[in-house]
């Protein structure tokens, strides 16, 4: 990767970091729930003991609504930042399952 | 029990999720309504596929099979498509894409009478196309990542709208109340707000799924890419495979391409309905398939579809996951598009549709007409009033604009004098342009109640005046039409009138002015101890 690129993509991560210090749900609702979405099917995918093809499907008509649940759930629980943090875990949580499993078959 | 602090919460991302997306949940509402019927309104947009469509066609297969000599130019066919005449589609279209020795394709088409067999021009696609582009993925231009990139945001619109849904849904408390509950006499603000309420709890189950499917139909264009990408290590073919797409290599011998001529393959074999269109994959190849597509107007899953082997003529397995059956949950997604598009009813269900369609655009106008009245009028937010008025201004223009510039273009389509590889970049032009107009007509009023009631005047007279348009550029009067087999042309002169007239009464009826709030103006208006006089300081 080029170092401008690289430049461009970490300014954009640090002012995506920034938001999130200033104000977690909105910055949550708008990129963490995504990320954290798509991390949790990309896990589901690997891991999950079924057809390949038949859990792709699956996520593709589950993966809307739970991107939705996670976004409205910020801003249901009371908590500033207990819903963010949970997104981050599973982030992370998915991060290690896919890096770990091999690819499907 | 929703506690207060939370209420205010979830209000809050309802309100400013509105405000945010609320033009664009119009746009893509408003365009959507149009576009269920981008089928239905190709006779009225292309006279050539107007008549009555024979039933007697002649054979189709010598046609395609001397076409493609004449355009093989020492290349090799891949996949030769052909749509048969079905519906209002009286021709057959041809399509085939040809590949070089640098693996380069070319995609070429043309156009043969099924009556005659003689080739007729291609009419390039023009403003039917255009409405349908920009409900689907904005018509999004390639320099700034093409469909792709547009499609994906009308998805995200479709992310936001369910989350518009469930925050609205839970914002309301008292929802069997507010569903019946139309104050339109009180005040201006309960008025919309009332209204807003009732289009949005009545039409929630439809635009539920409106969204959802609307959401997966956009999204999903990202998904697949993504989701390789992190589980196949970036490999597309590899997941392809997985998910039972790949497509079977050319065994590189020749072989006989079975016609879709032949009389057994003209009806389904089990729903009885006509064959619509025809795909050969791997043309004049030994591993060549040819898939069949049915018609099936009513069905949920939009065709049948039969695979059999291009050369023997032997019925495959369908590998096709979305229709096979193999995953119940291709069954589903399969029937996401015809559910999204209500093609799966017939006419009177896309009636409905564009009826709902109209009340959810309607809704997401009304929710920034009510954000920008509590600030002008309801002592909230910080801003002057001068930047909420040409906020209103230019909400007021974008929005009555929209249905205007959609009207001009067709009119514009119709009388297009260019030539045929212009004409769609010259409608989306002129689109854009004619709603830029409308919008600075609305800013520039000043007066958000008259320039509304000015745009949809103009709006319905050029709805009624596309139909006598039709005449005088086609020659086809409506009356005519009817009675003939042939009238999808006729019909919708007819409903452009009686929409146009509709239009324009419902123009007439609106207030030029801002109605005055009845119960604040009893609460300002001045008593007789007012004018008493009052002692000396």
């Amino acid at each position: 990767m080029s170092p401008i690129a690289l430049g461009i993509g970490g300014t954009i991560f640090v002012g995506i970091c920034y938001g999130t210090w200033r104000n977690p749900r909105l910055w949550s609702a708008l990129i963490w729930a995504f990320v954290a979405t798509f991390m949790l099917s990309a896990a589901v995918l690997m891991a999950f003991p079924a057809p390949f093809a038949e859990k792709a499907f699956a996520m593709t008509i589950i993966m809307p609504l739970v991107w939705v649940g996670l976004q409205f759930w910020l801003y249901w629980n009371p908590g500033r930042w207990t819903v963010t943090l949970i997104l981050f875990g599973i982030i992370a949580v998915s991060t290690v399952i896919v890096v770990l499993s091999p690819p499907p078959v | 029990m929703v506690d207060k602090a939370r209420h205010i919460r979830i209000y809050d991302l309802h309100s400013w999720t509105g405000v945010a997306l609320g033009i664009m949940m119009f746009f893509v509402a408003f365009t959507g309504s149009l576009a269920l019927f981008h089928h239905e309104v190709e006779p009225w947009e292309d006279e050539a596929r107007r008549g009555e469509i024979t039933s007697t066609p002649v054979p189709v297969q010598p046609i395609l099979i001397k076409w493609l000599e004449e355009n093989a130019q020492g290349r090799e066919p891949t996949f030769v498509s052909i749509n048969l005449p079905h519906g209002e589609h009286g021709h057959f279209d041809l399509f085939a894409s040809f590949r070089d020795e640098n693996d380069e394709f070319e995609q070429v088409r043309a156009r043969f009478s099924s009556k005659s067999g003689e080739e007729l021009q291609w009419r390039e696609e023009g403003a039917n196309q255009l409405i349908y582009d920009l409900h689907r993925d904005l018509a999004w231009p390639d320099m700034l990542g093409g469909r792709t990139a547009g499609r994906v945001i009308v998805g995200l619109v479709g992310i936001a709208f369910l989350l518009l849904i469930l925050s609205g849904i839970i914002a309301h408390t008292k929802i069997t109340k507010e569903l019946f509950t139309l104050r339109y006499l009180k005040s201006v603000r309960l008025k919309w707000q009332d209204s807003h309420k009732v289009l949005g709890l009545w039409s929630s189950p439809f635009a539920a799924m409106i969204a959802l499917t609307g959401a997966f139909l956009g999204v999903v264009a990202i998904l697949l890419p993504l989701v390789a990408f992190v589980t196949m290590k970036g490999d597309q073919k590899a997941l392809e495979d997985a998910l039972g797409l790949g497509l079977a290599e050319p065994a590189g011998i020749s072989a006989p391409m079975l016609s879709v001529d032949t009389p057994e393959l003209s009806n389904h074999a089990i729903s009885g309905n006509p064959l619509a269109f025809a795909q050969y994959i791997n043309w004049g190849d030994q591993n060549s398939t040819l898939r069949l597509v049915y018609e099936s107007p009513k069905g949920l899953l939009g065709s049948d579809t039969l695979i059999v082997d291009a050369v023997t003529g032997e019925a495959l397995p369908d590998a096709d996951l979305f229709t096979s059956g193999g995953s119940p949950f291709g069954y589903v997604l399969a029937t996401f598009s015809p559910l999204h598009y209500g093609t799966y009813g017939g006419i009177a269900l896309k009636l409905i549709y564009f009826a709902l369609g109209l009340a959810l655009a309607v809704m997401a106008a009304l929710g920034n007409m009510m954000w920008l009245e509590r600030r002008r009028h309801g002592g909230e937010g910080g801003n002057s009033d001068r930047f909420y008025a040409v906020l209103s201004g230019l909400n007021t223009g974008v929005c009555a604009g929209l249905p205007l510039a959609c009207i001009w273009v067709l009119a514009f389509d119709k009388v297009f004098w260019g030539s045929e590889a212009a004409r769609y970049s010259s409608v989306a032009w002129f689109f854009f342009s004619a709603w830029i107009l409308a919008a600075s007509f609305g800013y520039w009023r000043g007066n958000d109640y008259k320039a509304n009631r000015e745009l949809l005047a103009v709006t319905g007279f050029g709805l009624a005046a596309l139909a006598p348009l039709n005449w005088i550029v086609t020659g086809d009067m409506m009356w005519n039409a009817f009675d003939t087999g042939a009238d999808g042309s006729a019909w919708f002169d007819l409903a452009f009138i009686v929409l146009g007239a509709s239009v324009v009464l419902t123009a007439v009826k609106l207030p030029s002015d801002r109605p005055a709030d009845k119960r604040r103006q009893a609460q300002v208006e001045p008593s007789v101890s007012d004018f008493e006089p009052q002692p000396a300081e």
